[in-house]
């Protein structure tokens, strides 16, 4: 099968200090990947990387094949880690902004769901609260027909109740041949949705493995396995 | 895509240049009002309160305008490229180039407005003035000096007056897109440091604005030695500095002027484009 994303041997240092080094990563279509690991493990800073936020220092990133730039970012829906819309923006104004800029945009998905969350489409993002925003951040990153959904902490801020509403809305509203990357601290809520697992440590990857093989050849939950690999001393 | 970019852009713009406009256009009526109504009246007690204040609220109004679009300009550009609205601003299945030049085609729209607004204000101003203080008679003369003065001029160029007027201008597009563009730049190079990048992005643009005059002087400097200009200013016979040469030096000067605002302008484009293409630094 054909990788749909590929990290070769990917370094990334801010001036001396090594915040990735030598990574590989490959994601093929149709599995969902969860991106784990303690905090300044790297995670944001791959994911950064794959958006084209930041350049690598060396190696390469190919996205369906081809080199990060527009025609990866028009493959690829990214929910990053923090608000980034303007305050003075509607929903409305948002939805606008998606569908003009991305084919796969799908309108009508979107008002679904803001209907099932009930948010007022009309509503300037200002007097949204943090949650909500973050909701309308996810679910114009879900209402895209992607190839690649890259979430970075997509329900770090979101109450406990509305957890299994968005992970059923990332889970309803990928296609078969798209897949997911997910970066979380909340193992235990993701689990069931993940395939497969890539496990960060002071920017090196130390475990890339099926949640399936985890669970048949360590007898451990991958949160389980968490705790045991990054356990604090 | 250019056109897309430039439709949202124009209306994110107006949120931050809209309401200096919005200010101005206030403040511009009741400075007009004002001026009508210290004049009609003509009261000396009035005038001591009125004159000193309709000067500063005439400054303020060409300040605000000025300054306040450009702030807007550079701001939303610091915003949409280098703080968190970056993110999306930056996967947009867009190029760097298109990105940066539909902020700049839609940043010098506003600023066009700006500098059409600040002459018909200063134009409507000096009507009303004129108008008021010495009638038809003194519109009459006004546009009579004027004329004198276009027919003055138009005996020491060598090209029509029609086309110094279009060299003007052009200078004057050429001016404005450069100063945007070095607000750019400045903004690129303030996103590759760390922390403080809206600081450092005004410390660039100092850095920047002062190479660069610097530079032009420098420039002018050896044009105008090569054309003569240079000793003909520094002559002490009168008769040397005939019209003629003063105006073939302004038009040197111009010339010297708008070649290094198009080749940093260039320069600036490109860089800007660089650093968000290869150094991008979203952290």
């Amino acid at each position: 099968m054909s990788e749909l994303l590929t990290v070769n041997a990917v370094t990334k240092a801010f001036g001396r200090k090594v915040v990735l080094e030598n990574i590989h990563l490959h994601l093929e279509p149709g599995r969902i990947y969860g991106l784990l690991g303690p905090n300044g493990s790297g995670k944001t800073t791959l994911i950064k990387l794959i958006n084209g936020l930041l350049t690598p220092t060396t190696g390469e990133i190919f996205v369906d094949g081809g080199a990060v730039g527009p025609r990866s970012k028009s493959l690829i829906s990214y929910l990053p880690d923090k608000l980034y819309f303007a305050e003075w923006m509607t929903t409305n104004n948002l939805i606008d902004y998606y569908s003009d800029f991305y084919e796969d945009f799908d309108k009508e998905r979107a008002y679904n769901m803001l209907m099932n969350l009930n948010i007022n489409p009309d509503e300037k993002l200002k007097v949204l609260s943090k949650g909500t925003k973050e909701k309308v951040q996810l679910i114009l990153v879900m209402s895209r027909r992607a190839r690649l959904y890259v979430l970075d902490e997509p329900i770090g801020g979101v109450d406990p109740a509305s957890r299994d509403y968005i992970l059923d809305t990332i889970l309803g509203n990928y296609d078969e041949n798209a897949s997911i990357l997910i970066s979380t601290h909340l193992i235990t809520d993701i689990e069931r949705i993940l395939d497969e697992v890539i496990f960060l440590q002071n920017g090196r990857t130390v475990l890339s493995a099926a949640v399936d093989d985890i669970r048949a050849n360590e007898g451990k939950s991958v949160d389980e396995l968490f705790r045991e690999v990054f356990r604090c001393y | 895509m250019l056109l897309k970019l430039m439709k949202h852009e124009m209306k994110s713009l107006w949120h931050y240049c809209g309401v200096v406009i919005i200010c101005v256009l206030i403040a511009s009526v009741v400075f007009e009002l004002g001026v009508v109504g210290t004049v009609v009246a003509n009261n000396d007690v009035l005038n001591i309160i009125m004159i000193p204040s309709l000067i500063f609220l005439g400054f303020a109004i060409v300040a605000v305008l000025s300054y306040g679009i450009q702030f807007g300009v550079a701001f939303r550009f610091y915003r949409t490229m280098s703080s968190d609205e970056g993110y999306l601003t930056h996967t947009l299945p867009v190029t760097t180039s298109q990105h940066i030049l539909s902020k700049l085609f839609s940043a010098s729209i506003y600023v066009l407005i700006g500098i059409i607004y600040l002459a018909i204000f200063i134009a409507v101003t000096a009507l009303i003035l004129m108008g008021l203080t010495g009638g038809i008679q003194e519109l009459t003369d006004f546009l009579r000096d004027l004329g004198v003065f276009v027919d003055e001029i138009r005996k020491y160029i060598n090209i029509p007056i029609a086309l110094y007027i279009i060299e003007f201008i052009i200078m004057g597009i050429f001016s404005m897109v450069f100063s945007i563009l070095v607000m750019y730049l400045s903004v690129a190079l303030g996103q590759l440091v760390n922390s403080h990048k809206l600081i450092m992005s005004i410390v660039f643009y100092t850095i920047i604005t002062s190479v660069i005059g610097i530079i032009t002087q420098i420039g002018t400097m050896i044009f105008s030695m090569v054309e003569g200009f240079m000793s003909t200013i520094a002559s002490t016979n009168s008769e040397a500095m005939t019209p003629e040469r003063i105006m073939a030096g302004m038009q040197t000067i111009m010339l010297v002027t708008l070649v290094v605002m198009i080749g940093f302008g260039l320069g600036a484009f490109f860089i800007t484009k660089y650093i968000y293409e290869r150094k991008l630094n979203l952290e």
